[in-house]
């Protein structure tokens, strides 16, 4: 009982939180709580191709981070492997290699440890796409109680979504986002420095008309009323800072 | 076609029995849930009453697809048999339904089906609820369905932790959807490819490799 009300209100935590870092603390902080330092999450890709782009959110040791995009290990690792052939969370344990005969995926394991990463969980997950994603959580040791389980499992579906979710509002904002032009952009900055159009033109060497006729376009595309209107969106849209 | 049953019992309908061998076929054939076998190949149990409200999926006559919804101030499963799923306080009101027994048939999953059957049988029980001013649900499903209704719109809150029922990782939740996500459902279900419950079987991935592989060689 006392475990279900604790993944409760972390998952109430994680859907309140409004930026990938706030996510990342709190994902953190429960991955702490059974003993995992640390955690990644994001879309596994098709094998053979870059990982990198599909990762949404990690606290993974930088350096074993690099060395395994840099060394393309996500192909011979025996943890993703078993990530795409199977539906259910499982100890990293479970992610069984014969050394033997695939020495490469040996030698990922135990480059790993170098980082503290011996142990770990992974929870395999799907979205409507089809697109195969998961959540793995790595650390000195796991004890991998039913109860660390259960509640791991229910972090990775709902941290996982949540990441996923800012990352698609970000996509559509950039998306969204209009295009405006150099000049338009310099001019605008300069009427967020608090400058008059006679000041801006007199600074970029053009007619007053020519900044108006600048500050006009920037407002159609902003879809603005006047400057102070667009300076406020172009800032919100993160086109000046 | 989606055709609705309710208020009869077992016996009284055709259709609704062709339904329950579906159900027969698909939960004791397909997944092995012994305890729902019957001799006479109909898959039926103490829901099955006036109280439940059958879906069909119809195609050239058969029932290929089904799924039952119940009110949660009658008895139903999650509420009165499977509570020890359950953790928290449990929502039963007139405004919260029960949602059991999705099923397509086996021949009419995912591929080519243009929306497919399973995105029918969603869009359908929505608009039903919807229609009737019922936002929440109640269901148990494999908790990787939590992440494909969240990407859909849904709010889906546990109601316990992910455990299991005769060997079938289940969990017990709450969700609740509106007329935005019924939109964006039927947005993103009508360009669906994968059937929503082959996204959950694991002999599928083997399917769809073997499809890539074969893919790959033409």
């Amino acid at each position: 009982m006392a475990v279900a009300q604790f993944t409760f209100d972390r998952i109430e935590a994680i859907e309140s939180a409004s930026t990938p870092s706030a996510v990342l603390l709190e994902i953190q902080r429960t991955a702490a709580d059974f003993g995992l330092s640390c955690f990644m999450t994001g879309f596994v890709p098709a094998p053979h191709k870059p990982f990198e782009p599909y990762i949404l959110l990690h606290n993974w040791p930088l350096a074993w981070f690099k060395r395994y995009m840099d060394n393309a290990y996500m192909d011979i690792d025996p943890v993703i492997r078993k990530t795409r052939n199977t539906f259910e969370p499982f100890a990293w344990s479970e992610a069984a290699y014969d050394r033997g005969k695939d020495p490469l995926a040996h030698k990922v394991m135990c480059e790993a440890t170098e980082f503290r990463l011996r142990a770990g969980y992974t929870v395999p997950l799907f979205t409507r796409s089809g697109d195969q994603g998961g959540m793995t959580f790595g650390g000195e040791r796991f004890e991998a109680s039913p109860d660390a389980k259960k509640a791991l499992h229910l972090i990775a579906i709902y941290g996982h979504g949540k990441a996923r979710a800012i990352a698609m509002a970000r996509q559509r904002t950039v998306a969204a986002t209009p295009k405006l032009s150099a000049r338009e952009i310099e001019v605008l900055k300069w009427c967020a420095a608090g400058k008059t159009n006679s000041a801006i033109a007199d600074i970029l060497l053009v007619s007053e008309t020519t900044i108006e006729t600048h500050i006009a376009r920037a407002c159609r595309k902003l879809d603005c009323m006047n400057r102070t209107h667009a300076v406020a969106e172009a800032m919100r849209a993160r086109l000046i800072f | 076609m989606i055709e609705l049953i309710s208020g009869v019992l077992p016996g009284e309908n055709p259709l609704l029995e062709q339904a329950f061998r579906l159900r027969h076929s698909i939960f004791v054939e397909e997944r092995g849930w012994e305890v729902l076998r019957r001799p006479d190949g109909r898959e039926i149990d103490q829901f099955d009453d006036e109280d439940a409200v059958h879906e069909l999926a119809l195609h050239d006559g058969a029932v290929v697809g089904y799924h039952r919804m119940r009110p949660t101030t009658r008895p139903h499963l999650l509420g009165d048999v499977h509570l020890h799923l359950c953790e928290r306080e449990y929502p039963r009101s007139r405004l919260v339904w029960e949602w059991t027994r999705y099923c397509v048939h086996r021949d009419r999953r995912g591929g080519s089906v243009l929306g497919g059957i399973g995105s029918e049988l969603l869009l359908a029980a929505m608009e039903w609820c919807l229609e009737r001013g019922i936002q929440d649900v109640v269901l148990e499903p494999h908790p990787g369905w939590i992440a494909f209704f969240m990407t859909l719109g849904f709010k889906v809150r546990p109601l316990g932790l992910p455990t299991e029922i005769g060997g079938e990782p289940v969990i017990a939740v709450q969700m609740h959807f509106d007329e935005d996500v019924l939109v964006q459902t039927r947005e993103i279900c009508s360009g669906y490819r994968h059937d929503v419950m082959d996204d959950l079987r694991p002999r599928s991935v083997a399917k769809i490799s073997k499809r890539k592989a074969a893919g790959g060689k033409s």
